[in-house]
This record gives C-alpha cells, structure tokens and sequence, in this order.
C-alpha cells in the first residue's frame, strides 16, 4: 500500500488545535458504553466536512496513520485528529464496515462512487484490512467487465489516440482472443 | 505520482489518480489475470501497469491451443525485474509441456513463492521431469497441485528439497521409492513445512511404504490412499510436532496400515472422517495411533458402527485412550437424516457409586434435514452425550475413557429413527 498522508506530529498537532477552536461537535456511536473500559474509548475524527465524530478505538486501531498518536495520547481524551482526506458520510460507512467484519454482503450495497472514497480513504488512513476489503469488492464490481465499464468506473480520460489504441489492441492480441470460461 | 489535482474542489477522478500504482495493480490482481492486462488500453498510465504484478493467474479460456501463446506472452511481456510472488497455471493435455517447463522455469528465476498447479482432467501422461522440474522454485512456500482427477499421475522425486516451504497440497500423485526397500520418504527435507495435505496419493508396489518424516510438520491430513489390491500400503508417521490430523475418507477395502514412530506431544485434534462403513477395528488401530489426544472427532458413521459393532460383539475392542482426551466430537454426516424431536437418547452408568442416569435427553424441536439442525444433534452428541459436560466431575476423563474401555454400548435406532444410546458400565 502506499505511504501517503505524511503530516508530521507537530502539523496534526497544530491542525487540530485549530479544528478544535472552529468546528464544532457531532457525537456519533452510542454514549452510555463510553466507561473506564477500553472498548468504551472514543477518539475524536475531524472530516473533510469539518464534522468531529467520535469513533470507537477498536476502529481507530486499525487507522495505522493515527495509531501512532494514540500511543502517544493514551487515556488523554482532548485529542482531535484531522483527516482531512475523509468526509463524515465516508467515516460512517468505514465504521458500518468494521463492525460488520467486512461482510462482503455490505459492500454489496455501496454505490460506486462510494467504494471508491472508501478506497482513497483506507489508503489514506492506511487501513490495511479495509483496503484489502474494498479492492476485493472492487475487483468483484469490474470482473468480466468490458474496457469501458472500467475506464467509466474509475473516471479516466482516455488519452490514447485511435491509432495509438488500435496499435496496442494489436500488439496485445494475445491477451484479448478467446473468452475465459469462468 | 500523478497530481492533477487543482486546488479547492478536487475532482473525484483527481483523487482516483492520486492512487499509486501500486494500488491499482493490488486491485487488477484479483481479476483474472487476462482482464486484468485488457486494462492496458485504458489510458497511458494503465499502459504498462500489468507488467508489474506479482500475482498471475492463468486461468483456462475456451482456446486452449492459444493458451501456451497467451501465457509465454504474458511471462515474457511483464517486467523481469519484479519478481513473481504468486502464480495459478492450468496444465492442458495438447500444451502440457511447453506451458509447464516454460513457466516454471520462468517462476524458479524470479523467486516464485505460492504456486498453484491445476492438472486438466484430459491430461494422459505427465512426464516424470515436472516433478523435479518443480524444485528449482526454491523460493516456494506454498505449493497447491489440484487434479481434476485426470487418468495420470503427477510423479514426485524420492526426495523433494524445498527448503522454505510451509504448505504443500497434493492431489493425485504418485512418490518414488527411495532406494529398493518398496519405501518412500519424499518430505523429510521440508524442513519449513507445516501443513502437509495428501488427496488420492497413489501407491505403486515400489513405494508400498510412505514414510511422512518431517520435524516441523503440524497439521496432517490425509484423504483417500489408491492402491492396487495385492497389497496393503503403510504410513509410517514421525511427525513430533504434529498438532492436528485428520483421516478422512478411508474406504473399507482400501484402508492401510498406519503407524507412528515418534511420541506426539503436541497433538491436539484428531478427526477422522469417513463416508462409507469401515471395519470398526481398523478406526480403533487409527486411534490407539494418537492416543494422547486432546479433542476426538468421529464422524457419526464411525460411532454408531463402534457401538453396534460392540454390542453384536463382533469386534472386541479397547480403545485405550489416555487421560489427555478433553473433549470429544461426533461429527453428523449431512446424508444421515435425523429427525431431531425423535431423537431421545439416556445415558445409565450402572455401578456402585451411581445408580441414576447421569443426563438425559430429549429434545421435540422441528425435524432435522437441514446440516445445521444435524449439527446442533451434533453438538448435543458432544457436548451432552460424550463430552465435557457429561465427564467433567471428579472422576475426570480418565474414568469416562474408562467407561469407554470396558463399557458395553448399546446403540438402537428403531424403524422411526429414533435412537436410544446407553452406556452401561460392566464393573
């Protein structure tokens, strides 16, 4: 997966402070559970859309690019982490997907525009099983599917000229003849 | 990386874009390999894409005369610098050869590490060099061989050297001896491998001893031994680490004779499986084998020919089962049907100490044809009738062994399906 999201500690510090003096404050999950437990620990996510929600850390956990501020923070609830790469709506469905255990059944009523936010999101995120979820559950949408059905699906310019398709259709005959029996 | 992205309102195609190639190949990787290359006229960027993945899977299409074309493209078309992680080739009858040396040699030169080998069912002879041409992917450390139940053999060298292997699956195969003693040991220099599966194996009269010797070995499994008639093959067992083994269908006139040279202290599970009735003694010889067992799981089938077999006396038997047994499972064959609301079955210990039925059940629930139903008899079976809770007591699970050793089972199903088991104790 790739290493992106490369905000240093002093910069999601600085970031959340920030977030924190503006935005204001959405209570997502169920309160009463919030205890002396661990399971009941809530770590607060800003969106893209400048929500905070507060997630549960055994879903946090598995953010690989914040886990290693909670480490840090440990029982300090004041902590906002900024993930400026996700909107609330996208969060909530990461959420649905981890308390699901990655049913593939769920990814099953995802829109494609949704699949792919969630995609750019585990990536993000460095959420390793959710990303390795979400490809599957891509690769299942654009299976035995033609060429265009994947270039629509990923909304990419085709920028070869006719010739220049035609050419490489040519050369790569051998992957495109005959029709696979599964 | 490619960043088209203007600032403020990004574009979901921009964000898309921003995905590394890696992440792209990650998902065509789960297509077939085929459609996945197809994607090459998407854009320039996916040009050249599918020369980077580290998984293939070659999968059959209908030409099969184009599929030695399509595959040696594929291989000599990807980029050579990155190794191959994880290929899936089929193995025809009309390209047989080529695709099999081309490939693999292709694999063993850029460190192959899982590799599965689907065997057509038209294949009519394999020559006896794929077994050792299978060596030189000395990176493997997954080896699945699948058959299609093809009229010939995959034939394994005497000794198969692949040092960082930890799962081998084998279907269909055939050993060679080792030298003129009729005895194969091909495993032993696996010195990584920890699960080992054998389906249909096949012995000849030369290898009529199959020696499974491996010092990291785990989990066994061992499925259908084929041999000719005019003898009985063996399996000598010397797996000290092995933790979980299952036997699973023996055919009554097909059974071998199994034996184990090592202690096994670390064994854990033993399932043993088996679809048709089998002489009773010869699963009590299986089982004396692992006697040190923690969890027993017999199918059924194999209980209620034990108990019948012990009750019409036909078998004198005694499972001599240590105190390390903690819990043990019948497993119900989903062909059985049993009808869960008839099935009433009492347990008696009849001796000094306990005079009452030590549980009785009986359950009037909706009848049973589905296999969860079968497995909640199941569960009952084990978990009421033989397992834990019915032995966990002072007298632990030595004393229900015990029973076991010396009881007389009784197991009576009547013409309703209806089963009355007893355990009665002679002493």
């Amino acid at each position: 997966m790739a290493e992106r999201g490369e905000s240093s500690e002093a910069v999601m510090l600085k970031k959340t402070e920030e977030e924190k003096l503006r935005k204001g404050k959405m209570i997502v999950g169920d309160e009463s559970k919030a205890g002396y437990e661990e399971e009941g620990k809530k770590v607060k996510l800003v969106t893209s859309d400048g929500v905070t929600m507060e997630v549960e850390i055994s879903i946090v956990k598995e953010m690989e690019i914040i886990q290693t501020f909670i480490g840090a923070t440990d029982t300090d609830d004041s902590f906002i982490f900024p993930i400026s790469n996700v909107s609330s709506h996208i969060l909530n469905q990461i959420i649905e997907l981890v308390k699901g255990e990655y049913d593939q059944e769920l990814a099953k009523k995802l829109s494609h525009d949704e699949l792919k936010e969630i995609l750019v999101a585990a990536n993000y995120l460095n959420m390793k099983t959710l990303f390795h979820f979400i490809a599957t559950a891509i690769a299942n949408v654009i299976q035995n599917k033609s060429v265009e059905f994947v270039r629509d699906f990923f909304g990419i310019v085709n920028d070869f000229t006719e010739e220049e398709e035609a050419e490489l259709r040519k050369t790569n005959a051998w992957a495109f003849e005959g029709v696979d029996e599964d | 990386m490619k960043t088209t992205g203007v600032s403020g309102e990004r574009k979901e195609e921009d964000r898309l874009s921003d995905l590394s190639d890696e992440v792209l190949q990650h998902i065509l990787e789960f297509l077939p390999t085929r459609q996945a290359i197809q994607t090459c006229v998407i854009s320039k960027r996916w040009k050249n894409l599918w020369k980077g993945f580290t998984t293939l899977t070659f999968r059959s299409f209908n030409e099969i005369d184009k599929y030695n074309i399509y595959v040696s493209q594929v291989l000599s078309n990807r980029d050579h610098s990155i190794s191959l992680h994880k290929m899936h080739l089929t193995v025809f009858n009309s390209t047989a050869s080529k695709v099999f040396i081309n490939a693999i040699n292709y694999a063993s030169l850029h460190d192959l590490h899982k590799l599965t080998l689907v065997i057509d069912s038209e294949v009519k002879q394999i020559p006896n060099s794929f077994g050792s041409l299978l060596l030189n992917c000395k990176c493997l450390t997954f080896l699945d061989i699948f058959d299609h139940f093809s009229s010939s053999s995959l034939t394994l060298p005497a000794s198969f050297p692949l040092p960082f292997l930890k799962t081998l699956h084998l279907a269909n195969v055939a050993f060679t001896a080792k030298g003129d003693n009729n005895y194969a040991e091909p495993f032993s220099e696996c010195t990584s491998l920890i699960t080992l599966v054998l389906k249909h194996s096949i012995h000849s009269h030369s290898t009529q001893t199959l020696c499974i010797s491996n010092h990291n070995v785990s989990v066994l499994r061992m499925e259908k031994i084929i041999f000719q008639h005019t003898f009985i093959p063996k399996i000598v067992l010397s797996v000290p680490k092995l933790t979980s083994i299952t036997l699973a269908n023996i055919f009554f006139h097909m059974f071998y004779e199994l034996s184990c040279i090592c202690d096994l202290p670390l064994l854990n599970e033993v399932k043993i499986d088996i679809w048709i009735h089998v002489d009773s003694s010869i699963n009590i010889h299986y089982i004396r084998v692992f006697s040190n067992v923690r969890t027993l799981t017999l199918s059924n089938r194999i209980l209620n020919r034990m108990l019948t077999n012990l009750y019409m006396k036909i078998v004198n038997m005694q499972p001599s089962l240590s105190v390390r047994l903690e819990s043990f499972k019948s497993q119900m064959d989903s062909r059985i049907i049993i009808y869960e609301d008839k099935v009433k079955m009492r347990f008696e210990r009849k001796d000094a100490v306990l005079t009452q039925p030590l549980l009785r059940v009986s359950r009037s629930t909706r009848p049973s044809r589905c296999r969860r139903c079968h497995c909640s008899v199941a569960a009952t079976l084990a978990e009421k009738i033989l397992g834990c809770s019915l032995f966990h007591s002072a007298t632990g699970f030595g004393i229900a062994l015990g029973v076991i050793e010396v009881a007389k089972l009784v197991i009576a199903p009547s013409t309703e399906v209806s089963g009355k088991m007893c355990i009665r104790d002679r002493l």
